[in-house]
């Protein structure tokens, strides 16, 4: 047995004993914990097959982003207390044995007859040139099938809005003011959040990277700043939230609509496409950064119904200094 | 002849411009941005129609990159009507709904300012449905409406529509996720996500078969068929009337046109030989245990809701109708859109008068609704339009439609199908006049008190924050187009056989309506 396989193996079993662990935790708590723990291991299963990209969205929002919004709505619900009334015996066991019904037979079938996926990796090498980048899943997201990510941003911005229709009368506990450990980690980590995510954004045209990862640590930043000495996005007014928050999808939507010139929606001319793309990513970034800190703040209980009533921890912003 | 470039996209792109221009204009601008935007939005149907009449079908690959490598847009006579059907229940829903939500005071900002946002961008995304030949963008577009839908619902403010939206979001994940596994499974065969390059070279096999299930049952979830509708009657009832038309009248549809997109884009080939007969008898059962729970209710809009559950179960039935290559599949696809469109006008219909009824008298509760006919008599009216369709009675398109379907299941002797949707018939309108009943019923002394009240009421419209006029006449617009294509019904059937997938090879003449 190759040390590879091992590892695989061993990666694969703990995955579903940690489903297991998550699925069976007594408070919410907990389990957000677990399902932390079981993003980063997704993650590494995404390296193991190849898949870099993937595995840095994972790492970045399917265990940090998603962990992070289920712990500020814990704040609000209570992190420590149990699940507010189990799960009847009548749907579980159903749905359990359904679940590992469909299960086996996926595994069986996909064992069976998976075969190395034909699909479209030669022609999408084939025409990278015309693309303007040289990361080939670059390539897919916004040249190729731009139409789907112009779609995905959409679905960014309809979920942040989302969140303010949930936004009620303040309640929300207010923060309690950040510890001496908090302020040391937020002033060294918050210039290597403002290197990283430009990085990240410019690395995407030849290595994995790109508008999705880069915002969402930019959302990261955005959360540790709403927790910190000094929140000073929740001193934002509504309008310039609302601005940023649809900028990436009206740049998107207006240079794809630009493109109707050359012929084809979202073409863009071979030699103007790099630039293009690149725009579109940074507006991009910094809207799916600023959606994703609103849901924060929205998960938090931050938002409010009505604007002229600051946030508390907005109100009591200014009395705090930085340290 | 070249189409120009925007054809295609420019009904996706135009709403989606005015959810972004609605989420940023001032709050007292957005019922007229509403209703102008709605206008507009609807106008881009025109050319696309000219365009098919003229020069008949259309593909359009966006980004230039033609179909293996980016996503095409195709538009066939179907998806021409169903335009043509989104356009009409978008002017609709967009004139109710500026009539609907009072404007605010101060013109400050409230929650029910991000109706408009979110409305647009549904409206886009269902255009993009009807529009899309690619597998992954679909599963990317329901993405769109569904999270659209959960803001939508949650509009409403309540505890009640807080539950509703939640269950809709854990639907719409569970659907999305299994759509998408299903997905996943298809292109490692097939190498394409593009509906049509793989139905040439379809053939089952474990994989196809499973993928092509697990596809499809992702779809019956949003549409909720009988098993799946559970999240339906909480969200359809507990969302604000606009956004029950929305979701009842338009979201229901789509998912429907999706999987006939699917199927016969040649994918029922590869259904293995119980899935029809599944659906046929899901749909069936559906048609049966909605309209009985319809009859329970003791809500108007939960009525209503119970009401899409057992209708949506005639739209299945077309799996079960065309089943290997049955003959006449036309007849019974035309008679499924039909009954599609007419469902989704007299539906909406419907809902915007039970949302007028709610805030003229409060509660939609059929009790409180008691005898309300009297004070009411316009928003009972489109009711009673909406009814004839959803009972199929004869000037209806409602009816055309489910006399297309009745006569292939005695074509194709599948006669309990026959049998159910006759009883569906009878079901849907012991439950319409079990309503009617109450509301036709004088009240004697609710309504001496409320007499005296009625007049001021009706003078000042403006102090009830909404306008009656401004809600009824779009509700009753739409009722009545559900009427309309009796008078002309060659032309909608003519536009629905450019590029059909089903072949017309029909047991009859065609054109073979009654």
């Amino acid at each position: 047995m190759s040390p590879g396989l091992v590892f695989d193996t061993v990666l694969a079993f703990s995955l579903v004993v940690l489903a297991v662990i998550t699925l069976r935790q007594r408070t919410p708590g907990e389990a957000v914990v677990q399902l932390m723990i079981f993003g980063l291991l997704l993650a590494l299963s995404w390296l193991r097959v190849d898949a870099p990209d993937l595995a840095l969205t994972e790492a970045a929002i399917g265990s940090g982003v998603t962990g992070a919004l289920l712990l500020a709505a814990l704040r609000r619900t209570g992190f420590g207390k149990p699940f507010p009334a189990p799960v009847s015996a009548w749907l579980r066991y159903p749905v359990t044995l359904g679940c590992a019904v469909l299960g086996l037979i996926l595994s069986l079938v996909v064992m069976q007859s998976w075969h190395h996926p034909a699909g479209l990796t030669e022609l999408t090498r084939q025409y990278m040139p015309e693309t303007g980048t040289e990361n080939p899943v670059t390539a897919v997201i916004l040249n190729y099938r731009a139409y789907d990510t112009l779609l995905e941003i959409g679905v960014l911005l309809v979920a942040a809005l989302s969140v303010y229709t949930l936004s009620g009368p303040a309640s929300g506990t207010p923060v309690k003011p950040p510890g001496p450990i908090f302020r040391f980690y937020m002033r060294i980590m918050t210039p290597v959040f403002w290197l990283v995510v430009p990085y990240m954004v410019w690395v995407g045209g030849r290595a994995p990277g790109g508008a999705f990862q880069a915002g969402a640590l930019l959302s990261g930043l955005g959360a540790l700043t709403l927790l910190g000495p000094s929140p000073w996005p929740m001193r934002l007014r509504r309008r310039v939230v609302r601005w940023g928050l649809t900028l990436g999808f009206t740049l998107f939507l207006a240079a794809a609509a630009w493109m109707w010139q050359h012929g084809n929606f979202l073409g863009y001319p071979p030699e103007q496409a790099k630039n293009w793309i690149l725009l579109i990513e940074i507006a991009c970034t910094l809207s799916i950064g600023i959606s994703l800190t609103v849901m924060f703040a929205g998960c938090a209980g931050w938002l409010h119904e009505d604007p002229k009533i600051a946030p508390e921890s907005a109100a009591q912003a200014p009395k705090r200094r930085h340290p | 002849m070249m189409p120009p470039p925007w054809l295609l996209t420019l009904p996706v792109v135009l709403p989606l411009t005015f959810g972004i221009l609605t989420l940023l204009f001032p709050s007292d601008w957005l019922a007229r941005a509403g209703r102008h935007g709605a206008l507009l939005c609807a106008a881009t149907v025109v050319p696309c129609t000219r365009w098919i009449w003229q020069a008949g079908s259309l593909h359009q690959s966006l980004g230039g990159w033609v179909a293996p490598l980016g996503i095409d847009l195709y538009l066939d006579g179907m998806a021409c009507l169903f335009l043509i059907f989104g356009a009409l229940m978008g002017l609709g829903i967009s004139f109710y709904a500026a009539a609907y939500f009072p404007p605010s005071p101060d013109g400050a900002r409230t929650r029910n300012d991000l109706f408009w946002p979110l409305w647009f961008v549904t409206w886009g995304g269902i255009n993009s449905l009807f529009l899309t030949l690619d597998l992954f963008n679909i599963y990317v577009t329901l993405e769109l409406i569904s999270v659209a839908g959960v803001g939508l619902i949650l509009i409403a403010g309540t505890p009640g529509a807080t539950r509703a939206a939640l269950q809709y979001q854990m639907q719409a994940l569970i659907a999305g996720l299994v759509y998408l596994l299903g997905v996943g499974l298809i292109y490692n065969v097939v190498g394409t996500l593009d509906l049509q390059l793989m139905g040439a070279e379809l053939q089952p096999g474990p994989m196809k078969n499973m993928g092509m299930a697990l596809m499809t049952s992702g779809i019956l979830i949003k549409a909720a068929l009988f098993p799946m509708h559970f999240w339906l009657p909480r969200a359809h009832a507990d969302a604000p009337a606009p956004v029950s038309a929305v979701l009842s009248g338009l979201v229901v549809t789509v998912a429907f046109v999706i999987l006939t997109r699917i199927w016969f884009a040649g994918l029922h080939r590869l259904a293995p030989f119980l899935l029809p007969r599944l659906l046929g008898g899901l749909g069936a059962t559906g048609i049966l245990w909605g309209g009985i729970l319809a009859l329970r209710q003791t809500r108007l809009k939960r009525v209503l809701a119970y009401s899409t559950v057992s209708q949506i179960g005639y739209l299945f039935l077309v799996f079960a109708l065309t089943f290997h290559d049955a003959p006449g599949q036309g007849l019974v696809w035309t008679g499924a859109v039909y009954l599609a469109i007419s469902h989704g006008l007299a539906k909406g219909a419907a809902f915007m008068a039970a949302g007028y009824l709610q805030k003229a008298e409060g509660s939609d509760s059929l009790q409180h609704l008691r005898g309300c006919a009297r004070k009411h008599p316009v928003a009972v009216m489109v009711l009673a339009v909406a009814s004839i369709n959803l009972m199929g009675l004869p000037p209806s398109t409602g009816f055309i439609g489910k006399w297309m379907m009745l006569k292939a299941s005695f074509y194709t002797q599948q006669w309990m199908l026959a049998v159910v949707m006759l009883g569906g018939g009878l079901l849907a309108a012991a439950y319409l006049f079990r309503v009617f009943e109450i509301l036709l019923q004088p009240a004697e002394t609710e309504f001496d008190k409320t007499q005296s009240d009625a007049p001021q009421t009706e003078k000042k419209p403006t102090a009830l924050g909404y306008s009656p006029r401004g809600m009824l006449i779009p509700a009753m617009l739409l009722a009545l187009a559900t009427l309309v294509p009796v008078l002309f019904i060659t032309a909608p059937e003519a536009l629905l056989r450019i590029g059909a997938p089903v072949p017309f090879t029909d047991f009859i003449s065609p054109g073979g309506a009654p």
